[in-house]
């Protein structure tokens, strides 16, 4: 059980370490003798706050615990400013997962349960088990709620798509997630795509996913009330050293390949399968035994991690016998203990259920016949003391109060604002606005998104009400017994972060809950994750502060519509160290991801165009915005008029189209993002096949220059309403202090004709808009 | 007294479609209860089985090859009642050899897709037309629209003259078409490559089907792509409402011989 | 000129132990001993393109995979080497291939079965688990393949 094998002398897991005498040379030598990321300080600190020194196992631990990834150090403290409260929050931020109120049924309440997380670095070396792992882990963190897992949405980030680099990752991740959750069964309900240089050297995996609980079912992801003398279960994959200091290792910018390889987790979905089959089992057995439990998954920091979290929120003491864990390899005490080996996950049950537990995974669903020494094996027990406490070979290798094992440490980083070098760019009108529009339809990241959720399984379980490229969201129908569905989308525009990070979050939510308005649902809760650089960089650290500042007005300023309060973050995750060791910082980027509830699926409506004769109609006036744009980036520049939003006239804006949607008055709806107004009617008459036979006329008219006109992302919508429905729309809109301008009309003959001030400005048969848009993206990564 | 048809949908380690095909046939007003692999109870209650879709086994080896060699599976072959196989149910039935059932062994196989835009696993939606009546399914009945997920669709044989069998012996149910109902063996309408854009076939009872496309997964009308967005049967319906009454005629003509 | 690639997994590989537990299970297998496995791909192109196909991350995943020439002859006299192809073009691999900068002509992708037989005819054996479990005719092929000693 040595715990290093360099220098002669092998320290073993219960050995004590002296740091605190320790002089910078010797930590130096300790940091690279054991893959510690701790600066010196922080190893220092260790020994004070134990008031001792503390043994290698001990020393793992908060090398882990301490790390950006587990203890949120750097941005704990601004992260406090977002807004997590609102009357239909069931569950916030403190758990595995958020939980927000769906629907009642019976008389009883479930919930939607939701959580992101980011998967980046992995994926950028390994990018298969990255993206895999990736769904993985998330999955997980829904399951331990005691939802039912249905639904995943993916937003991705790429390089130049010119780059084979590039090509290989994206193909590479989309092939990881696909294999991952299709296995499972998950069906993938949305996701986005985007390219551009920054992330040339760092990926951006980003997973969300979706559960359904009723709220009495909810299991807790800390030790119930009396849980002292419950037995600790350990479920899942056998043990090994897979990924060991992945935790530590996602704070450590891009360096040695070979290195961070071997960190890399194996994921097993077939495994992860029937442990959620047999899970689902389990929480019926919870249920019909009425007793309380603690589920937590191991993720970053393994067994130690989710035992001591699991403890110490529940106020009690754990001590965990590191023999008793199954494990696939030799490998010293403290690589068990904080390992973060696949799909495994951790109960506290009282003694009278383990039995139960037992026989359900390893009999049942005959776990250890899936995958070698896969099992449910007790591994420890609660103790009423708050000790953290393992045990390995008859000793103690650690021993710590609990708490201070999971509260972590606090920084506050110096924030120092970027100066802004944006500049709009004085760039001619193009000669051929046919052209300008096709170019904007192949674009990467507005084309058709089809050559990835091809290989994902949109359709399993049965709930798809509306899939990927049908609409701005996904919505299932998650009850069998209920109209209630949920929708969800995810968004982010990371130009807009180059420009400013303020104005990309803000424009993250804002756009978000109009995705899911387009489909006719309330915006009711949000999951994020936090993409950004290093933190210990003040300006890195004022674009993160930006950005979190951003989403919480834009939650605050866009109310709920049904409760007024703010559309509360239940969940979420901050992923730092993007960048590569040349220095350059990916764009800011605080993906968010918006959940909605419509109380009848049956008035949902898809994006797609359905009769000539139709209104085409704009709500959300064109600006010159075009910073950060499609159009720009095609002209090769950036631009410094990022779209801002006015968060009251949103505010009026998404809540009407909501009432016309609901009200049946829509036949289509779309909102304006990338690619602008050109491409916001584009795929509305090509629909999610592109294969859409309707065309349209657009008349548009005022003072703005006409590529301004059709290209700028001032976010908005435009609806369909057909001719009978059109007065009511009008006075709908009137009465919000919403203005419903006519742009045009759907037509009969298949081409899109655009006229500005009654000049006619292009003509182009859907024929041709649909290669573009249905080839843009495979010719970018071909 | 009527009987209520109930059937046993079975969940193998890597099932996936289990819920959602209890749901389907649940509409279709049978009863189904899902039973596990190595549940060991008594099989003779159910008038038929449902084989899900989903992952058994984790395709090793092949798909469906592990699950076919399962005990289960022998018992279940042993009732010789409706057996319905979906997507990797129709794979368990091509590798047990209970599809097209001719001698006892293995005479196809689904093999993996192929067609020329898309490589892997594709998942997307197509119609099938019926083509063969068997207890599922009437020939000349309306086009059916239906989605399909999966990486090896391919119904191939190297058995020579075995295709002209099957339809000389009523056993091709179900063919790829457009929506007009014309069956075009070539892609996207054929969305894997399947000899003569074959998607279903029974056996020669034609109580046992292997299909690739998904019912369950198209029984409502508000599962249909840009379709209306109701709780009314959808197009795959049609699937499990023959496979019901299907059942029912077997209890009455068992009941009818029993009081004879 | 074609070049042969096997593929050999450095983490525990389900699909073998699944396979060996199934085949103790059907009759007649009493014989069989051990069982481990290859994934296969047989590249036909200009040249000899193993080492570039060696650092292909879809044909050979650093993180789990060691790539070999040729079969290590393994000294096991009671070994026998089963070669299950799949029969004709993998033309989704091909273009994979083609995109990572590797064009092939043909690209043909199987599996290597090594039996160890406890008792009796290892070669009889591997015949018998094709025809009964490793095999499928009728999109696959199989032979029996020396090890090089």
């Amino acid at each position: 059980m040595s715990g290093d094998s360099e220098n002669g002398g092998a320290l073993r897991a219960g050995d004590t370490v002296p740091v605190a005498a320790m002089d910078d040379a010797g930590l130096a030598r300790l940091r690279k003798q054991h893959g510690l990321s701790l600066t010196h300080d922080e190893l220092r600190l260790i020994a004070t706050k134990l008031a001792r020194d503390p043994t290698l196992t001990e020393l793992h631990i908060f090398n882990i615990e301490w790390s950006e990834h587990c203890s949120y150090k750097s941005s704990k403290r601004i992260l406090r400013s977002l807004p997590t409260k609102a009357p239909n929050v069931i569950l916030g931020p403190s758990e595995d997962a958020g939980i927000v109120e769906f629907a009642v049924v019976d008389g009883e309440r479930y919930g939607v349960v939701l959580r992101q997380e980011s998967h980046n670095h992995p994926s950028h070396i390994v990018p298969y088990e990255g993206a895999a792992t990736g769904v993985g882990g998330i999955v997980r963190d829904i399951l331990c709620m005691g939802a039912k897992v249905v639904g995943l949405s993916d937003p991705l980030r790429f390089g130049n798509p010119s780059l084979q680099k590039t090509k290989y990752l994206a193909t590479t991740v989309i092939d990881g997630i696909a294999g991952y959750g299709n296995a499972i069964g998950v069906p993938n309900l949305c996701g986005d795509i985007a390219f551009n240089a920054s992330f040339d050297d760092n990926c951006l995996v980003n997973v969300a996913c979706l559960g359904i609980v009723r709220e009495k079912d909810i299991i807790h992801s800390y030790a119930p009330e009396g849980a002292a003398g419950y037995d600790i279960v350990l479920v899942g994959k056998a043990t090994d050293s897979s990924g060991f200091g992945g935790a530590a290792f996602a704070s450590v910018t891009m360096d040695d390949e070979a290195q961070h390889k071997s960190a890399v987790q194996v994921p097993d979905p077939f495994l992860k399968n029937v442990i959620i089959r047999a899970s689902y089992a389990v929480f019926e057995e919870v249920r019909a035994q009425g007793i309380s439990a603690g589920f937590k998954d191991c993720g970053a920091g393994g067994i130690m991690c989710a035992t001591s979290e699991l403890g110490a929120s529940g106020g009690v003491g754990v001590r965990v016998d590191i023999d008793k864990v199954p494990v696939s390899m030799e490998m010293p005490a403290f690589m068990t203990a904080c390992s973060e080996t696949q799909e495994r996950l951790v109960w506290m049950v009282p003694k009278s259920f383990t039995p139960t537990l037992l026989r359900v995974y390893n009999e049942d669903f005959a776990l250890p016949e899936v995958a070698e020494r896969a099992q449910a094996s007790v591994i420890g027990e609660v103790i009423a003391q708050r000790d953290f406490i393992l045990v390995a070979d008859g000793e103690e290798i650690a021993h710590a109060p609990i708490a201070e094992v999971t509260e972590g440490i606090t920084y506050e980083r110096e924030a120092r604002e970027r100066t802004r070098e944006a500049r709009e760019p004085d760039l001619p009108e193009p000669d051929d606005y046919a052209k300008a529009i096709l170019d904007v339809l192949a674009y990467p990241d507005v084309a058709s998104k089809a050559r990835a959720y091809k290989h994902y399984d949109t359709e399993v379980q049965g709930m798809a009400v509306i899939r990927p490229g049908e609409a701005d969201a996904g919505v299932i129908k998650p009850l069998p017994d209920s109209d209630a569905a949920i929708a969800i989308s995810s968004d982010c525009n990371p130009l807009y972060g180059r420009i400013s990070a303020y104005w990309c979050a803000a424009n993250a939510v804002a756009e978000c809950m109009r995705n899911v308005a387009a489909v006719g649902a309330v915006p009711s809760a949000f999951t994020n994750c936090l993409n950004f650089g290093n933190p210990e960089r003040p300006e890195v650290l004022w674009e993160f502060t930006e950005a979190v500042r951003g989403l919480a007005d834009a939650c605050n300023g866009i109310p709920h519509k049904l409760h007024g309060g703010c559309v509360p973050i239940v969940s979420g995750n901050v992923s730092f160290y993007n960048e590569s060791t040349r220095g350059t910082a990916i764009d800011p980027s605080p993906h968010v991801t918006c959940v909605g509830i419509l109380d009848d699926y049956a008035k949902a409506i898809t994006m797609r165009v359905k009769r000539e004769g139709s209104a085409l109609c704009l709500i959300g006036p064109r600006k010159d915005e075009l910073g950060g744009s499609v159009h720009y980036q095609l002209q090769g520049e950036l631009g410094a008029n990022v779209p801002t939003v006015d968060f009251a006239a949103a505010t009026r804006e998404i809540h009407a189209v909501i009432d016309l949607i609901g009200a049946r008055l829509c036949l289509a709806c779309h909102d304006i993002s990338d690619g602008g107004l050109a491409a916001c009617v584009a795929e509305m008459l090509l629909g999610g096949e592109g294969d859409g036979a309707i065309g349209a006329s657009l008349s548009l008219e005022g003072g703005l220059r006409t590529s301004a006109l059709l290209f700028s992302q001032t976010g908005g919508f435009v609806l369909e309403i057909a001719p009978e429905h059109l007065a009511r729309c009008e006075e709908l809109c009137r009465d919000a202090g919403v203005a419903l301008t006519r742009i045009g009309e759907t037509i009969a003959a298949p081409e899109l004709r655009i006229a500005h001030n009654h000049k006619a400005i292009a003509r182009v048969p859907l024929a041709r808009l649909a290669h573009a848009w249905l080839t843009g993206l495979e010719e970018a990564l071909r | 007294m009527s009987h209520v048809p109930r059937i046993a949908v079975i969940l193998f380690p890597g099932t996936n479609d289990h819920e959602n095909s209890q749901l389907a046939a649940q509409a279709a007003g049978m009863r189904a209860d899902i039973v596990r692999w190595n549940d060991a109870r008594d099989l003779a209650a159910y008038d038929g089985f449902l084989l899900p879709g989903g992952w058994s086994y984790e395709d090793r080896i092949r798909a469906g090859v592990i699950a076919a060699k399962t005990e289960i599976m022998a018992r279940i072959r042993a009732q010789g009642k409706a057996v319905l196989g979906v997507c990797n149910g129709a794979q368990i039935l091509v590798e047990s050899g209970m599809i097209p059932g001719l001698s006892g062994k293995v005479e196809m196989a689904l093999a993996p897709n192929r067609n020329p835009r898309i490589g892997g696993y594709y998942c997307t939606w197509t119609h099938m037309l019926p083509v063969g009546t068997c207890a599922f399914a009437t020939k000349g009945e309306a086009v059916i629209r239906i989605p399909v997920a999966h990486g090896e669709g391919r119904f191939v044989t190297r058995e020579p003259g075995l295709i002209e069998r099957l339809w000389r012996d009523n056993q091709v149910v179900f063919q790829y078409c457009t929506a007009a109902g014309e069956v075009v063996d070539a892609f996207p309408v054929n969305p894997n490559g399947s000899t003569q854009a074959i998607a279903g076939i029974c056996n020669r009872e034609g109580n046992v089907l292997a299909m690739m496309p998904h019912p369950e997964r198209a029984s409502w009308m508000r599962q249909v792509p840009e379709g209306v967005k109701s709780g009314d049967a959808g197009p795959g319906r049609t699937v499990f409402a023959h496979m019901k009454a299907f059942m029912e005629r077997g209890a009455r003509e068992t009941r009818a011989e029993a009081a004879r | 000129m074609r070049t042969e690639l096997f593929v050999r997994l450095l983490i525990p590989d389900a699909t073998a132990i699944t396979a060996l537990r199934t085949l103790k299970a059907m009759p007649g297998f009493e014989g069989l001993g051990a069982l481990s496995r290859y994934d296969y791909y047989a590249l036909e192109s200009g040249g000899d393109v193993f080492a570039q196909a060696a650092q292909c991350d879809i044909l050979v995943n650093a993180n789990k995979h060691k790539a070999l020439r040729a079969l290590p002859g393994d000294g096991a006299a009671r070994a026998a080497h089963l070669l299950v192809r799949d029969l004709g073009d993998d033309d989704a691999l091909m273009r994979r291939l083609a995109g990572l900068g590797l064009p092939v002509t043909h690209a043909q992708r199987g599996v290597l079965w090594t039996l160890v037989a406890r008792s009796g005819d290892a070669q009889a054996l591997a015949r018998k688990a094709a025809d009964e479990l490793l095999h499928n005719q009728h999109y696959q092929e199989y032979e029996l393949r020396e090890a090089r000693r």
